[in-house]
This record gives structure tokens, C-alpha cells and sequence, in this order.
């Protein structure tokens, strides 16, 4: 990705991230006692949003990167996030302890791999789709072959 | 407007005649651009010259700043540039796939998705090639979705 498409993806994760990191603290909070949310969470809830976005930058690059390359930054965009989102997180108090660490590191793991399991389904939907209409353009082609030489007057829109 | 195609004679020269009341530059643009696309693209390999019809290429790619025409086996090198490729294929089947490549989307077979956001075309000839998350749009376009 240029800068260009990193900057725009930035933004729109930055917002994502936020507003899901304040929908699952408000929903911990009412499930676990009803808890108030200090102020501070909130300036520090956009600093773990963006300690959660900065990784994106891995995979900046002025050429296209090939299969090889992109998995390279997948994996060091995983391992990145494996490492800043805790701290980040322990930094606005959303784990404490061993235990906290080990289901904060697989929230994380989970979501990773749960975001790049859509984008794939996703994907896979759209391939089916362009294939479908790959295949119709090819028997659409054979047909007009079929049909003859071609001269004469051309009568379609 | 009618559009009427012609047979000729065998050993005559084949010819665009556009009959019209007033030369636009629209007419001249689709003359040229027809021109070209049956005329074929200028090309080189091995010191020979070649014109290359256009459904005859499979992608055009630019690598280290020399440009590339890929065709069923066949390598040749090319004096365009990739934007003066994507020019002279406007309005045909050809569309940007990544930031150095152009494809003809009627030489593909399938596409099937690839790491992140991308797809990998695979052509006739059994090439894979990539389409960048940025391009995809394009070629929905073409297949008409």
C-alpha cells in the first residue's frame, strides 16, 4: 500500500478501534459490577487506538509487495500487535496479572485472526461473483462466434 | 449512430472510413484508438520489430522502468509507457491491476483471493497474476458488476 491508502486505512481503523475499545469497556464494565468509567479512559482508550492502528504502517511500500513479502508483514503485523496492544492495555488498566495477560493476548490473537477470516469469506464471495460473470462473458463470446462472420450492420446497443 | 463492417478482398489493405457530416475530436480519438487496437502495438524481441494485436497480449508490465508485453509464451519489450498502455487500451477489456501492471481481463480464467485484500488472476496460459485491493473495482466494472 502507498502512503496515500495507509493514511485513509489509519483513520478508518483509528475510529473503529475507538469505538469498539469504548463499547466493550462500557458493556465490561455493566457485566461486572456496574463500575463508572473515568475520564481518563477516554483520552487514554484513543492512545490504545492508536498503539492498536500503528502497526498498519508494516505494510507501507512504494512497489507492490508480492505473496511472500505480504506474508512476511502479516506475521510482523501480528507479532507487533502481540506486543504493543497489552502494554497499551495495561497501560489503561485492562488487564492486571498473569491470568489478565494470557486472555488479553488471546482477545487479541482471536480478533486478528477473526478480522483476516472475514476479509476472506468476503473476498471469496466477490471472486465467486467476477467469476460468475467471467464465465457467462466467455459463452457470450462463443456464441457471437458461432453466429458468423460478423459483417454487416452491427445492431446491438 | 450505424455501425457497418465491410469485407475485403483478399491482398487488399483493410481501412477505418468514418462517414460523418463534421471530424470531432471524439471521431479521431475512437479512429486512432481503433487503429490501434486492431493494428496492433509495436514491439520488440531479439532485435525484431513486431506488431502485437491486442487480444493477443495477456498483460503489460513495467519492471525497473522497462516496459513488457506478455503474451500466451511469448516476452516482448515495449517502448510505452504504463500510462501510455492504459491510454491506448481505454475503453477495451484492458484494466490497471497493480501499481506496474495492466491485464486483459479477457484472458482471464478465474480469480481467487490471495493475502491481504488482493486477488490472483489466473490467465489462459495458466499465469497468475496479481489485482491489487485498489484495482478490483475495475474489473467489477468490466465483467459489468
Amino acid at each position: 500500500m502507498n502512503i496515500k491508502q495507509i493514511l485513509k486505512t489509519f483513520c478508518f481503523h483509528y475510529f473503529l478501534i475507538y469505538g469498539l475499545t469504548m463499547m466493550v469497556s462500557f458493556f465490561w464494565c455493566l457485566a461486572s459490577g456496574g463500575e463508572y468509567i473515568s475520564l481518563d479512559f477516554f483520552w487514554k482508550a484513543m492512545i490504545f487506538s492508536l498503539v492498536a492502528d500503528a502497526p498498519l504502517f508494516v505494510f507501507w511500500s512504494r512497489r507492490e509487495l508480492t505473496g511472500k513479502q505480504t506474508l512476511i508483514r502479516i506475521i510482523i503485523h501480528g507479532i507487533l500487535l502481540e506486543i504493543l496492544l497489552p502494554a497499551a492495555g495495561w497501560f489503561i488498566g485492562m488487564w492486571r496479572g498473569a491470568g489478565g495477560y494470557f486472555i488479553f493476548f488471546a482477545t487479541v490473537l482471536i480478533v486478528d485472526a477473526s478480522i483476516f477470516g472475514i476479509t476472506y469469506l468476503k473476498m471469496s464471495v466477490e471472486a465467486g461473483n467476477i467469476n460468475t460473470a467471467l464465465k457467462k462473458r466467455k459463452l457470450e463470446k462463443e456464441k457471437k462466434e458461432e453466429e458468423g462472420d460478423g459483417f454487416g450492420e452491427d445492431n446491438r446497443d | 449512430m450505424r455501425i457497418i463492417y465491410e469485407k475485403v478482398k483478399e491482398g487488399e489493405e483493410e481501412v477505418i472510413i468514418v462517414r460523418c457530416k463534421k471530424v470531432t475530436e471524439d471521431m479521431t480519438y475512437a479512429a486512432r484508438t481503433l487503429n490501434a487496437v486492431i493494428g496492433g502495438v509495436t514491439a520488440f524481441k531479439d532485435g525484431e520489430i513486431y506488431k502485437l494485436p491486442l487480444c493477443d497480449i495477456y498483460y503489460f508490465e513495467v519492471v525497473d522502468n522497462n516496459s513488457f508485453l506478455y503474451c500466451e509464451s511469448e516476452v516482448y519489450e515495449s517502448k510505452l509507457k504504463l500510462y501510455e498502455f492504459e491510454e491506448l487500451t481505454y475503453g477495451t477489456h484492458f484494466f490497471r491491476a497493480t501499481k506496474s501492471t495492466v491485464i486483459n481481463a479477457d484472458r482471464i480464467t478465474c480469480v481467487s483471493p490471495a493475502l491481504y485484500g488482493r486477488f490472483t488472476a489466473t490467465l489462459d496460459n495458466g499465469e497468475k497474476v496479481m489485482v491489487s485491493r485498489s484495482y478490483v473495482s475495475s474489473l467489477k466494472r468490466i465483467m459489468g458488476l
